[in-house]
């Protein structure tokens, strides 16, 4: 049976193949050649910080919690609100039922 | 972050920037373990040649937004990895026979396999290995990698790896010396 050491010569002298020349040449051409700009380089000018997905997902999950919490602030309440103290402002101060962004002149 | 990472990033700069030395120095450091991979997975010079050309191509892409944390050799040897493994799914789907990869393989498979390849008896051994056991081979041995990063590249853990490499070191003696 094959020893371990064996093999082991074996495995370390066995011959490394080696790509062709010409795909050498071909690459070295392409890689020295004019680079194009797809959308990854888009994003990367745009967001240089890492990959691109961070802020996309930081946008997102706050837009979620925006619809998510939106209903519960409710501003068309806040709307009237202003208006009703607004109201008693102008009762209590000017005893009257004038606004005061309405003027009484 | 390591020296090797950073030396890898600087290289890397300096492939964006088009520096023709840099893109000299990164071709002749992994294309030829790009491309052995590739053909120990495929066992064809000319597959294993457009699969190491559009893995160092992926790279030159992505040199622009290289990040210091990722190892060039492990980020190639993925990539390489990952397109031969699909070279080999699509020439075995094109052929309707699987290539051989098994552990006991027709006698007829075993030789055309090995005049296609013209490999010697210890190629023609590995090409009879399961294709995990073969790569762990060709990894450790051919390319002389760490078994971490062996681990990193299959995506398996080292103590995976370590029971691959010993699988295939048996399997491998007993086919060596069956072909005595």
């Amino acid at each position: 049976m094959m020893q371990d050491q064996e093999l082991e010569a074996l495995l370390k002298q066995a011959p490394k193949q080696q790509p062709s020349a010409a795909l050498y040449g071909s690459l070295l051409e392409q890689m020295t050649g004019p680079r194009p700009f797809g959308w990854r380089d888009f994003m990367h000018a745009l967001w240089p910080f890492g990959p691109a997905w961070q802020p996309a997902g930081a946008f997102v999950a706050l837009a979620v919690m925006g619809f998510v919490l939106s209903p519960s602030l409710n501003p068309t309440n806040t709307a009237d609100e202003f208006e009703l103290a607004n109201a008693d402002f102008s009762r209590l101060v000017l005893g009257s039922e004038t606004y005061l962004d309405e003027g009484t002149m | 972050m390591s020296d090797a990472h950073k030396a890898d990033a600087e290289l890397m700069k300096q492939v964006a920037a088009g520096n023709p030395q840099a893109c000299r120095a990164l071709l002749e450091a992994h294309l030829a373990p790009a491309y052995r991979l590739a053909f120990g997975i495929v066992g064809r010079a000319d597959r294993a040649e457009d699969i190491a050309q559009e893995a160092m191509l992926r790279l030159w892409k992505a040199a622009p937004r290289w990040q210091a944390k990722a190892k060039l050799s492990t980020w190639l040897y993925r990539v390489t990895h990952n397109l031969a493994i699909d070279e080999k799914r699509k020439l075995e789907r094109e052929s309707g026979t699987e290539m051989p990869e098994m552990a006991d393989p027709a006698p007829g498979v075993i030789a055309a396999h090995a005049a296609a390849q013209d490999a010697s008896a210890l190629e023609q051994a590995i090409a009879l290995l399961p294709e995990r056991q073969g790569i762990a081979i060709r990894l450790i041995y051919f390319e002389e990698l760490a078994q971490a990063e062996a681990a990193e590249i299959m995506s398996i853990t080292p103590v995976a790896l370590d029971s691959l490499v010993a699988r295939a070191r048996r399997g491998l003696k007993a086919h060596l010396e069956g072909m005595r």
